[in-house]
């Protein structure tokens, strides 16, 4: 059993070199996404933290401050043990 | 699920969410269940023998970035582990890890931790026994493969058939 499964992990490591295939692009962009995620969020409490005003860092992004504040505001509050 | 648990079983099963709630984890996965199962002292004496110790498994845990696919990212030409060493290199160990979004009301069970103690019910039917015990959920966590719990072990060289063995051995003693 322990070795199918082993077989069964080398094939689908063997699909996803495939650049062809859908499954794999999707999965990797989908990945992709969520790392850029962790990533936003890691750097704008960062900035929070340094006392950058949510424009500052909305401008940083590339994005409104209103955007930003709506989606890190409540994030930001928690972590700070405030809200 | 939790009429066979021995007494000392369902205290690690407790501890395990102390163990996430200490490191400020919003679920408690299979990682936090070695944990507390590794609060037990013959049970840490056991898989001593391997170099597995409760620091080294936090460490393992602390380094980890969640449950992002490396694989997946590695298709497009990312190499999660390069990002992860730069992160955690300015912002400290688990930085990429995910954060949390809401008020935190207490960890819940992990899909992986669950797996973990179904596991441990089969691995004490494998042994032959009538209760589960710490002992055979350290067999569980270690039998749910994609889970960090198993991951970590496996880093060290533990594989399932050995462990077995070597609580077999230590209760033949």
């Amino acid at each position: 059993m322990y070795v199918d499964a082993m077989d069964a992990e080398a094939a689908r490591l063997a699909q996803r070199v495939d650049s062809q295939d859908p499954a794999s692009g999707l999965a990797a962009v989908a990945e992709l996404r969520e790392l850029v995620e962790r990533l936003e969020a890691l750097q704008v409490d960062n900035a929070r933290a340094r006392g950058w005003a949510w424009q500052e860092i909305g401008r940083g992004l590339g994005v409104s401050k209103q955007a930003v504040h709506k989606k890190h505001g409540r994030r930001v509050l928690l972590r700070r043990g405030g809200g | 699920m939790f009429e066979r648990f021995t007494r000392e079983a369902r205290a690690a099963v407790t501890r395990a969410r102390a163990h996430a709630d200490a490191l400020d984890h919003d679920r408690i996965g299979s990682q936090h269940l070695l944990l507390a199962v590794l609060d037990d002292v013959d049970l840490a004496r056991l898989v001593a023998t391997w170099g597995v110790d409760a620091a080294s498994v936090r460490a393992a845990v602390l380094s980890d970035p969640g449950d992002l696919d490396a694989q997946a990212l590695a298709t497009v030409g990312v190499d999660l582990e390069a990002v992860s060493n730069r992160v955690e290199k300015a912002f400290g160990p688990g930085a990429l890890r995910p954060r949390p979004t809401r008020q935190r009301r207490g960890a819940e069970f992990s899909p992986g931790a669950k797996a973990s103690l179904e596991l441990a019910l089969h691995e004490a039917l494998e042994l032959e026994d009538h209760f589960i015990g710490v002992e055979h959920v350290l067999l569980g966590v270690l039998a749910e493969r994609a889970g960090l719990g198993a991951r970590i072990l496996a880093d060290h060289g533990v594989q399932l058939p050995a462990l077995r063995d070597a609580i077999r051995d230590a209760r033949g003693r």
